[in-house]
């Protein structure tokens, strides 16, 4: 989106020198994304995985892959959400197979198809906005999810989130700067603002949704139950697996067909 | 003579044409602001939507002009046809449940009801409430755990299913379809069905001779106005379906908002009004032959 917007010359390019405390506190990992290779248009503000939650007093079982997760769709039909995107439910299928989150390969995409025409009655609803209600209710028992919706169905019921083990997607959310914004200034200042470890923690703690500051700064600010969650922060070697969404147009008229056959089976 | 009567029928049909049917006339200038209306809101964006239908997707956000059917072409597909199918089978159910539910309604509403304007008043007071609400309301009420349910120990299992979809369809729809059979109903003679049934018609017989003819033409009014919107209809499948029964009023949603190929979803949208335009065609001959009677 960050790339989309400044090639459509939507953007103010960053000023830096008046974020003295991003410049100071933001974690180098998280500069020069691939979106924004030289950090002109935009400055990171959390980040987060895409992965599943469910219910630990409902299901039995432990899943801890997209493989094990997607079994659990037969033992407990019409009882998993999946998200209403069609990235994250082709990417996350594709990972399982051990294809690119982002494949464009008709070969692949076709797997990916007859795997999800098959999935589709054993399917509860596909929701991106109230699955987290509906997980917490118990009208679902799991879903595909979000990491800080994860997060928040874990804070009200006995449930688990996990990144899966075979990877799935990493994403990060940014603020940017509008073209002909009136007041940068202000928004620089804003920015500045919520870059203090202190602040920033708020945010954290309130999100459950990945923080891009120094991991030493934030150790001092977050509450030990937040800055050790995994759901909040993946360990380093799950990150690697990871990949940000990013599909080619000629993937997306692919995608958004099998999307369609999906929805419509 | 033979060659003179014909001629003589068409003068006259002619010139009844020409004052309207025999009504007073009205200078067109009165049109105008409804014309301009039209132009600026409906055959400009029309236009529009047919340009881009021929127009390629070729970034985010950037369309190329280059005239081609490929959108068309692409269409052509058994997946979007089927889709086509359901949506057309969404617009017969639902026009059928509400007029099933609606005519008995707004008949004892016109020939019997006592308190007609209080009635009246509770078929419209839903529209005071977003459509959105109502909607999102039948998730509670059609769930296992809805109060009535849970005390007859009864799941009806039909949320996130066709059904749930056709429920909350008859529900939503259904006052666009009584006001008008009630309009028409309202204006019935009724001493006309009393002179059948005086002459030897029974009760079924003089109904369907005397007031199903009368009151055909507001039948026709309250299924179309049932039938256009739900040939379009994307949020009732959204909530009460789970976003699983696609239908093309989903697919245009799809392909303007997430795909964001405005172009394909143009064209979708072109072979949708271009559909309903030859059904409007047939309506239109329909009631052309009933305003005979009425």
């Amino acid at each position: 989106m960050v790339k989309i917007l400044a090639e459509e010359k939507l953007l103010e390019a960053i000023d830096w020198k008046k974020i003295p405390n991003a410049q100071r506190n933001l974690d180098p990992k998280f500069k020069g994304l691939p979106y924004d290779p030289q950090d002109t248009w935009s400055v990171p503000k959390d980040w987060g995985t895409t992965g599943f939650v469910y219910r630990t007093d409902l299901i039995k079982e432990r899943p801890t892959s997209w493989k094990e997760f997607f079994a659990l769709f037969k033992k407990y039909p019409r009882k998993l959400t999946l998200l209403d995107g069609s990235p994250e439910v082709i990417g996350s299928v594709a990972v399982m197979m051990g294809y690119s989150y982002n494949t464009d390969d008709r070969g692949e995409l076709d797997k990916v198809r007859s795997f999800l025409l098959d999935l589709k009655p054993l399917v509860h609803s596909i929701d991106s906005v109230t699955y987290k209600q509906k997980i917490v209710a118990g009208k679902a028992y799991g879903g595909m999810a979000w990491n800080g919706d994860g997060a928040f169905v874990a804070s009200k019921k006995p449930a688990e989130y996990i990144v899966a083990k075979e990877g799935g997607e990493f994403w990060v959310d940014a603020y940017v700067i509008p073209v002909g914004a009136k007041n940068a200034d202000a928004a620089h200042a804003w920015i500045n603002f919520v870059y203090q470890p202190k602040i920033n923690a708020l945010e954290t703690s309130y999100t459950f949704y990945g923080s891009p500051l120094k991991r030493p700064l934030l150790r001092r600010a977050l509450a030990k139950s937040v800055f050790n969650n995994p759901d909040v922060f993946p360990p380093a070697n799950l990150i690697k697996k990871l990949e940000a969404n990013n599909v080619s147009p000629t993937g997306t008229r692919l995608r958004e067909r099998i999307w369609t056959e999906f929805k419509s089976a | 003579m033979a060659v003179a009567v014909p001629r003589v029928t068409r003068r006259r049909r002619e010139r009844a044409a020409r004052a309207g049917a025999g009504g007073p006339r009205y200078p067109g200038w009165l049109a105008l602001p409804a014309v301009c209306w039209y132009l600026v809101f409906f055959v400009g964006p029309l236009g529009i939507m047919a340009a881009y239908s021929f127009a390629q997707a070729t970034g985010y956000t950037d369309v190329s002009f280059n005239w081609n059917v490929d959108n068309y072409r692409y269409l052509w597909d058994p997946l979007y046809g089927k889709i086509f199918l359901r949506t057309l089978e969404l617009a017969l159910i639902g026009t059928g449940l509400t007029l099933l539910i609606g005519f008995p309604f707004a008949y004892y509403l016109a020939r019997y009801a006592r308190r007609k304007t209080l009635l009246l008043l509770l078929v419209i007071v839903p529209f005071w409430t977003s459509f959105l609400i109502r909607t999102y309301s039948w998730l509670i009420m059609l769930d296992g755990d809805f109060p009535l349910f849970r005390a007859l120990d009864f799941d009806p299992e039909v949320l996130y299913t066709t059904k749930a979809i056709y429920i909350g369809v008859a529900y939503n729809y259904l006052p666009l379809m009584v006001l008008p059979l009630y309009a028409a109903l309202e204006r019935m003679d009724w001493s006309l069905v009393e002179a059948a049934q005086d002459l030897g018609d029974n009760a079924l017989r003089a109904f369907v001779r005397v007031t199903l003819p009368l009151v055909l033409p507001g039948v026709l009014a309250g299924s179309l106005l049932v039938f256009i919107p739900l040939t379009g209809e994307f949020l009732i499948p959204a909530i009460l379906g789970g976003e699983k029964i696609f239908y093309v009023g989903n697919l245009i949603a799809q392909q303007f908002g997430e795909a964001r190929d405005w172009p394909f979803g143009a064209s979708i949208a072109m072979v949708l009004i271009g559909s309903m335009t030859v059904a409007l065609l047939a309506y239109a001959r329909l009631l052309g032959k009933q305003e005979q009677y009425g």
